[in-house]
């Protein structure tokens, strides 16, 4: 099932900007690397790097240097995960992801 | 283009945020102020329905828009405050914190006040409080401030870091 979810803010840049689209699949078998949308506990729907994966956890990164260090996002269950991002919907073209 | 078509449906598409509620240290109280000069945009528009010779159902769905989207920008109003208090002012950042937890807490009471009613002095006093907000934070980065009018209606005046 494709989804379509809008990125607000730029914790992502360069990869993404603010107002892009990404155009993703249900997530499944993780890996680093990955760009992901999850449903935070504290923080609600964000999309994030997957910086790394344990058994029932992830975590997460944004590309841009003044995005929050991983530890202050803290491990975030797996099952949390909702959505891969494959492509991003640029004001100037696709991206693959 | 594809872009461009998307976007017509951003009404009913999910939004992920990648922004500072994982702090990345952008706080800016513009946006603040930006949702309080629109909910007292919505709030005149309202007011001034009555004299637009509407039929009795162009009226009705005028009023459903017009204060869904005053009720809408109030909300974001809020929302956006709650995220410069509650993430940017903190001892170190803000020197007098009981002034921050008075306006922020003011602009969440205006706020109220304006989805709840139709009086143009709850819109006028949310902007206010919403300056008043802008003024304090600029002030504690060491960043001047100016008044500046809207240059749209309700020209009003908000509160601009004088960069």
């Amino acid at each position: 099932m494709i989804k379509i979810i809008k990125v607000r803010g730029a914790s992502m840049a360069p990869t993404l900007a603010s107002g892009d689209y990404l155009i993703c699949t249900k997530a499944r078998a993780l890996r680093p690397g990955f760009v992901v949308v999850a449903t935070h506990p504290k923080y609600g729907m964000i999309v994030k790097r997957v910086k790394s994966v344990a058994r029932d956890s992830i975590a997460l990164e944004g590309d841009s240097h003044e995005s929050t260090a991983p530890e202050d996002i803290g491990a975030v269950s797996i099952g949390l995960v909702s959505h891969r991002a494959r492509w991003a919907v640029t004001p100037k073209g696709f991206k693959r992801l | 283009m594809l872009h461009s078509f998307i976007s017509k449906f951003d009404s009913n598409i999910d939004t992920a945020d990648a922004h500072c509620d994982i702090p990345c240290g952008i706080y800016d109280p513009r946006i603040v102020t930006y949702y309080a000069v629109s909910a007292l945009r919505q709030i005149d528009i309202l007011l001034s329905l009555k004299d637009k010779g509407l039929s009795e159902t162009g009226f009705a769905m005028q009023v459903a828009r017009n204060t869904a989207k005053k009720e809408e920008m109030a909300e974001k109003c809020k929302h956006e405050t709650r995220i410069i208090w509650g993430d940017f002012m903190k001892p170190g950042n803000q020197d007098d914190m009981a002034k921050a937890h008075e306006l922020a807490h003011g602009i969440m009471l205006a706020g109220s006040a304006v989805r709840q009613d139709l009086h143009r002095e709850d819109g006028e006093k949310l902007v206010d409080l919403t300056n008043q907000f802008a003024e304090m934070f600029w002030a504690s980065k060491g960043v001047k401030t100016k008044k500046v009018k809207t240059p749209y209606a309700p020209g009003v005046e908000v509160v601009e870091p004088d960069l």
